[in-house]
């Protein structure tokens, strides 16, 4: 059965199977269903929060609704100010700092906006009612005390003297509630590139100028890993990673309250590899963001095994574990049981990790230096695999190789994206039918032998790109080239059974 | 993106479906009932799908499907149209998942979720005219069955899956290949059960 197929079958097979519930939800129309719970909020200071928030809140509605009806009066955009917590709101504002426009840039905002009008009130009293807000629904606590400010303004001094305002107005607000806030604050410019960043993840622009410091200074870390945290988690992150943010002024530290700590995080990972710190050389910890988790990185030897461990920040999970002795290491991907512990050791003939590598670098037809990125053996499914993933000359390559046979069950190569030399706005230089015909060439098919192909136009980091996907001979072949020059980004080819 | 979806139209049929969609949440916000209902109609069976591969729950899946849907409801007039609704919506389906998951892991105090307590193969054997149903819910993991259906029921594309699932690229990418992988072989055994398959018959030439 072909891919497409079994897509179509399951989609059909869910259809058949969704039950019809609309007459109910006719019937609970106008409850409200809570969404986002703020995560670790601790209660008792909650309460106070609460309390106070709510105060600031009765403010500015009073206000609000004085202001209300003066909106006549309202001119033109002149500054934009976003403020991210995690909850990302943008204030467009006129020159006499009365607010133009609101606007919810994610799921969490429009939690903290919900029905409030802030639609001609002076800057100040909107963000009061804003962070008050955040306050009151546990966005901001002792223990997740960062927020940052971005002011947008084609005057940079004018821009500058706002961020210094908002920033005092800030610290203001959170010191009367008992938080030791960590403000940070930027003032930003015009710049294609950002907006792109920002419109590609969906976040605000004041957040993507922050990320893409964080990632200037330190390349392991991806926009993907970074887009999903929130600000004080980018704070913690900077400062674990040692990381200078050139363009953002900060005042105070990002509280780690709600995380386990150092300690904590290399007495979970020694007692789980059962040695003591005493025993183990080279511990190292490091904060660090891993698919969108915040988790610490606890490294150490013993005698000739290294140890690595992902351990949850917030709850103290090992997320992954590996272990590595010299040829012979195993990973785990940890699915919440401990039987997964597997000996890689002499197991029913496996080749090994060094021929596996030999096998990939040679299917690569590289050979020299490569940066190994990932080395593992998957036992979890058959058949065992060896995943190995290197980086060579501004290429990523990915490989499957059967643990037993020693096969090369899966290629993929990704070349490095270098910083967008094609703006997204300026649509695919290249057209999809020479697209067509450099995959067809890479591949060494005739057009006429292939079946079911299928081009889109999309947008991968920042650059146009096209996702083109056929069949030919019983094989599946899927193809990313770039919408600019024409070059072949991804490629794979897979048996179609 | 406009002139993307412009230049696209003639292969991508689903795009314009999807602004239509975006139409009928903007006509929610402003209170036609039609709209509310065709958007149901249209969107319910990805919602129910996406829930499921994460709940692994029929009753569960229920639930967050009214849910979404109230809450659609709620919200629509605040929704901003960016092209495609399908976002936003598995948005507020996974938060309400998410936040059935940890309701549940409260109230039984069990280390693992209720996922696994109730045997898959007992809650979806009923589905004998639905092996392709039955082999995602019993054969991938959690993660594998959300790409999966994102981007067969859902028709996300897999860059919008990773961001929605909060996932590298590539990432996504593989466990949409192996999902299938996994799929193709189950049913193939299913179809003939004797014809003696190599277990690793998936060799790459390139």
């Amino acid at each position: 059965m072909k891919n497409s197929e079994i897509e179509r079958r399951l989609k059909e097979d869910v259809e058949k199977s969704v039950p019809d519930v609309f007459d109910s939800i006719e019937a609970r129309k106008g409850t409200v269903i809570p969404m986002t719970q703020p995560k670790n909020k601790k209660k008792r200071r909650t309460a106070v929060f609460a309390s106070m928030a709510a105060a600031l809140l009765l403010v500015a509605g009073g206000l609000g609704i004085a202001f209300g009806s003066q909106r006549t009066s309202l001119g033109a955009v002149d500054s934009i100010v976003s403020l991210d917590v995690n909850p990302s709101i943008e204030l467009k504002i006129d020159s006499n700092e009365k607010v133009v426009e609101t606007s919810a840039r994610n799921e969490d905002a429009r939690i903290i906006l919900d029905d409030m009008d802030l639609k001609g009130t002076d800057l100040n009293v909107a963000v009061n009612a804003v962070v008050g807000s955040m306050l009151k629904h546990g966005y901001i606590t002792q223990d997740a005390n960062s927020i940052l400010v971005s002011v947008e303004n084609a005057d940079s001094q004018k821009g500058a003297a706002l961020q210094k305002e908002l920033t005092d107005e800030i610290s203001g607000i959170l010191k009367a509630s008992s938080v030791e806030a960590s403000v940070l604050s930027q003032t930003l410019e015009e710049d294609t590139e950002l907006k792109s960043l920002a419109e590609t993840y969906g976040i605000s622009m004041g957040k993507a100028s922050m990320i893409r410091q964080i990632m200037e200074k330190d390349s392991r870390l991806t926009a993907a890993d970074l887009a999903g945290l929130t600000i004080n988690e980018l704070n913690l992150l900077s400062s674990s990673h040692q990381i200078q943010l050139d363009s953002i002024s900060s005042t105070g530290s990002a509280s780690s309250g709600s995380y386990i700590g150092v300690e904590k995080a290399q007495s979970i990972a020694l007692e789980h590899a059962k040695l003591s710190a005493a025993d183990v050389s080279k511990l190292k910890t490091e904060l660090d963001a891993e698919d969108g988790i915040m988790v610490y990185e606890v490294e150490f030897t013993y005698k000739n095994t290294e140890y690595e461990y992902d351990i949850n920040a917030k709850s103290g999970a090992i997320e992954k574990n590996k272990k590595e002795t010299d040829d012979d290491w195993q990973e785990n991907q940890n699915s919440g049981g401990s039987s997964s512990s597997q000996s890689s050791q002499g197991a029913s003939g496996y080749i090994g990790l060094a021929k596996a590598k030999e096998i990939a670098l040679k299917h690569a037809g590289i050979s020299g230096n490569v940066t190994i990125l990932k080395e593992t053996l998957d036992g979890d499914d058959y058949p065992p695999v060896y995943e190995i993933e290197f980086y060579k000359d501004g290429t990523e390559y990915e490989y499957e190789i059967h643990a037993q046979t020693g096969a090369v069950l899966k290629s993929d190569r990704e070349r490095e994206q270098v910083s967008s030399s094609a703006s997204s706005s300026s649509g695919p230089s290249i057209q999809a039918s020479k697209a067509k015909e450099i995959a067809l060439k890479h591949a060494g098919v005739s057009a006429s032998s292939i079946k079911e192909y299928k081009c889109e136009l999309d947008e991968e980091n920042d650059r146009l790109v096209y996702e083109i996907e056929f069949y030919s001979n019983g094989m599946e072949y899927d193809y990313v080239i770039s919408a600019s020059d024409g070059s072949i980004l991804e490629h794979s080819r897979e048996q179609d059974d | 993106m406009i002139s993307i979806c412009l230049m696209l139209a003639a292969e991508q049929p689903d795009r314009s479906e999807l602004s239509l969609l975006e139409d009928h949440i903007e006509a929610t916000g402003a209170g036609d009932p039609e709209a509310f209902a065709t958007l149901y109609e249209k969107t319910k069976a990805a919602v129910y799908g996406f829930s499921l591969s994460i709940l692994k729950h029929a009753q569960d899946a229920e639930d967050v499907l009214q849910d979404t849907f109230l809450h659609i409801y709620s919200a629509a007039g605040k929704y901003e149209k960016k092209g495609s609704p399908m976002p936003w919506i598995f948005t507020i389906a996974r938060n309400l998942c998410l936040m059935r998951l940890r309701a549940n892991h409260r109230t039984e105090e069990l280390p693992e979720d209720r996922g696994e307590a109730v045997d898959p193969e007992d809650t979806f054997s009923s589905l004998e005219d639905r092996q392709v149903l039955k082999a995602a819910m019993t054969l991938l993991s959690s993660e594998e069955r959300q790409v999966i259906m994102l981007h067969a029921v859902g028709g996300l594309k897999h860059r919008e899956i990773a961001e929605l699932l909060q996932i590298p690229l590539s990432t996504a990418l593989s466990r949409y290949h192996r999902s299938l992988q996994k799929m193709r072989q189950a049913l193939k055994e299913r179809a003939a059960p004797h014809g003696g398959n190599r277990p690793c018959a998936k060799e790459e030439l390139l």
